[in-house]
């Protein structure tokens, strides 16, 4: 097992040069540099600028193969470099901000697990009932309904209403969990909603096939009532597929939380991205694709071995 | 026969309809089906896939799920009770503990994420109140070493796919065996296994029928292995019991034509390759599309006439305790002695 870990952790390298290597390319063939915007921004400001001395400064001059070895030899330090624009390192913007974003990620995850795993078992136990198909019908509604329509709504109505607005001033979870809470659930269950909704029908598949199974039939033989079958045979079983579809939503979660953070100001990696992105400041978009793509490659690991617990079928190596 | 057998019967089926609903139209799965079994007795069903045989055992389970399927009617006396009329809390009590079944396929049949041990040690726990975890598994050790599992004390941690087809089935039947069951299924409980296996998995059956006095119902196809073990033969076709009487009757006066057809067509190792196999013509009966008034075989059968196809031959004792239900059995047997087979 730990040198399966070890094994996959390593085989982790050249994905993320991979990474590196694509973001890199990527951020220096968009249309408009970073010096552009800067030069824009500071003759806006009315100041003058010495376009020469600032791309020194910035260390656009050099070649981009160089600049890309500059900046990977400091990677491998553990340097993700300075921002362009703001006067910190992006080490230090992730592991402040990054926090926020993992905490909205799992907080949707929680939510999803949560509701579609006890209510997608419930459906398929009552198939055909009055409660599937309620539950199914909403299921869908939540697929088709994008997140950024419902954040939108929730965010305008209930404010003219009730005057009701999330929390937009951010504290931590420990510090303060009723304010973090006042930011965060909110925007938690509606980036959960969707995944809700395919996860529950995914479940509810799933447990429908393991029901048809044999073993099944054998526990029913042996006179196991429809609680135990369904949580000791059914439920273990039905879980081998959901896991790997709940783990490869973890990188559309994290995606999707982009749009959230900017709708509801939430602090976090995502709308540093936006930002970042608006004013091509590469080494703050390099880093934080880096860390998020290390983030997802992790989850997909952890996903692996959950595996291995859950069906003692399944060779790791 | 057995001296495990006594005079009276375990489980007594009287007029068993079970039918599964399908796009509108029924299909008649078990369709009047009667029949005994005796305390300790082994008895065969024998039939086509798509006879009915599975059904009729489930149905006897109550594990027919609706929809679509449906028990349409009948009795099913076990052991004094009849069991169409007990609660389903006291039917779970039933299954497992007092009838038991072992199925076909033994790779599918175990759950693949919980230890062998586990899974028959939740058969003991569920109908032994009071036996702790260790325990169990220590008597899951015990039934495994009964079927002959080497190392029964490391094996019951070990999942159903580290054991071979086999083992599967033997530790199926150590499972099925845990609650010492008065009376047990086996549905075609060696075809998935390779021959040289199954003649093993059947005599630890009958070993574990013998020691724990259990009645015994193999369904089946393979008329071999009935005429080896077993003590009464019931011939199902279209849903019910063509003929029944002892594995003497059946196999040396066969008296239903289909009987007589399936005995032909054992394929015998005696004789030359130009010999042919013989087949019954004609493709089993579509029992929703079968009139229930008429004899299911008559299209199939070389002694039907008139009335086969308007009337349902009734039950009638070819001699004491063989009962046929064909209106030409008379015929037929006359045929079968003349033949000499």
């Amino acid at each position: 097992m730990g040198k399966y870990i070890v094994k996959r952790i390593l085989l982790l390298i050249p994905t993320v040069l991979v990474v590196c290597v694509l973001t890199f390319a990527m951020m220096r063939m968009l249309p408009g540099s970073a010096l552009d915007f800067m030069v824009k921004r500071l003759t806006a400001a009315g100041q003058n600028v010495d376009v020469e001395t600032l791309r020194v400064r910035l260390g656009l001059d050099k070649p981009a193969v160089t600049q890309f070895f500059i900046w990977i030899g400091g990677v491998m330090r553990g340097d993700l470099g300075n921002s362009l624009f703001q006067y910190e390192s992006v080490g230090g913007i992730i592991a402040r901000e990054l926090p926020v974003t993992l905490e909205l990620g799992f907080l949707e995850l929680f939510w999803t697990i949560l509701f579609s795993v006890p209510l997608g078992l419930w459906c398929a136990a009552r198939q055909d009932g009055i409660p599937d198909y309620t539950f199914r019908v909403f299921a869908i509604i939540f697929m088709a309904i994008p997140t950024f329509l419902v954040a939108s709504v929730v965010l305008v109505y209930p404010a003219a209403w009730w005057g009701y607005a999330p929390n937009i001033k951010y504290a931590g979870l420990f510090q303060d969990f009723r304010a973090n809470m006042g930011m965060f659930l909110v925007p938690s269950i509606i980036g959960a909603l969707a995944q809700t909704g395919m996860q529950l029908r995914m479940v509810r598949t799933c447990c429908l096939e393991t029901m048809r199974t044999d073993f099944v039939r054998t526990a029913w033989a042996k006179g196991c009532g429809e609680g135990r079958v369904l949580v000791r045979h059914v439920f273990r079983n039905s879980m081998i597929p959901v896991v790997t579809v709940i783990g490869g939503s973890v990188a559309g979660v994290f995606g999707g939380n982009v749009i959230l953070e900017n709708l509801f100001n939430i602090p976090g990696v995502g709308q540093q991205l936006i930002t970042a992105l608006d004013q091509r400041d590469y080494t703050v978009i390099q880093g934080c694709v880096l860390v998020m793509a290390v983030i997802v490659m992790l989850i997909n690991l952890i996903v692996d071995i959950c595996y291995k617990w859950l069906d003692p079928r399944v060779e790791l190596d | 026969m057995d001296d495990n057998i006594r005079g009276d019967s375990i489980l007594e089926v009287r007029h068993l309809r079970t039918s599964f609903f399908a796009d509108g139209s029924e299909l008649r799965a078990v369709d009047d089906m009667s029949y005994s079994v005796r305390r300790g007795e082994f008895c065969a069903i024998i039939g086509e896939s798509g006879s009915g045989k599975s059904v009729s055992a489930l149905s006897v389970m109550r594990l027919i799920s609706y929809p679509p399927g449906f028990i349409k009617g009948g009795e099913i006396i076990f052991d004094g009770r009849d069991l169409m009329g007990v609660s389903d809390k006291e039917m779970q009590s039933i299954r497992g503990s007092e009838i038991s079944m072992i199925f076909q396929e033994p790779g599918t049949a175990l759950n693949p994420v919980m230890t062998i041990g586990a899974q028959i040690a939740e058969n003991i726990r569920l109908h032994e109140k009071g036996v702790s975890r260790a325990e169990a598994e220590k008597r899951a050790a015990e039934l495994l070493a009964l079927v002959d599992i080497p190392n029964p004390e490391t094996r019951i941690r070990d999942y159903p796919h580290q054991f071979s087809g086999g083992m599967k089935q033997r530790a199926m039947i150590a499972m099925a065996m845990s609650c010492r069951p008065k009376l047990l299924f086996a549905d075609e409980p060696t075809t998935a296994l390779d021959v040289t296996v199954q003649a093993q998995v059947l005599e630890q059956m009958n070993d574990m029928r013998r020691r724990f006095g259990t009645s015994l119902v193999l369904i089946t196809h393979n008329l071999g292995v009935v005429a080896r073990y077993a003590d009464s033969v019931k011939i199902m076709y279209g849903g019910r019991i063509v003929e029944s009487g002892t594995t003497d009757d059946i196999f040396l006066s066969p008296a239903h034509p289909y009987t007589m057809g399936l005995i032909r067509a054992v394929p015998r190792l005696d004789l030359p390759r130009s010999h042919g196999l013989y087949t019954i013509r004609g493709e089993p009966p579509d029992m929703s599309a079968t009139p229930p008034d008429c004899c299911p075989f008559y299209y199939r059968c070389p002694y039907e006439y008139e009335r086969c196809r308007t009337e349902r031959p009734a039950d009638e004792e070819a001699s004491p305790g063989h009962v046929c239900a064909c209106f030409r059995r008379e015929l037929a047997a006359a045929d079968w002695k003349e033949a000499g087979t």
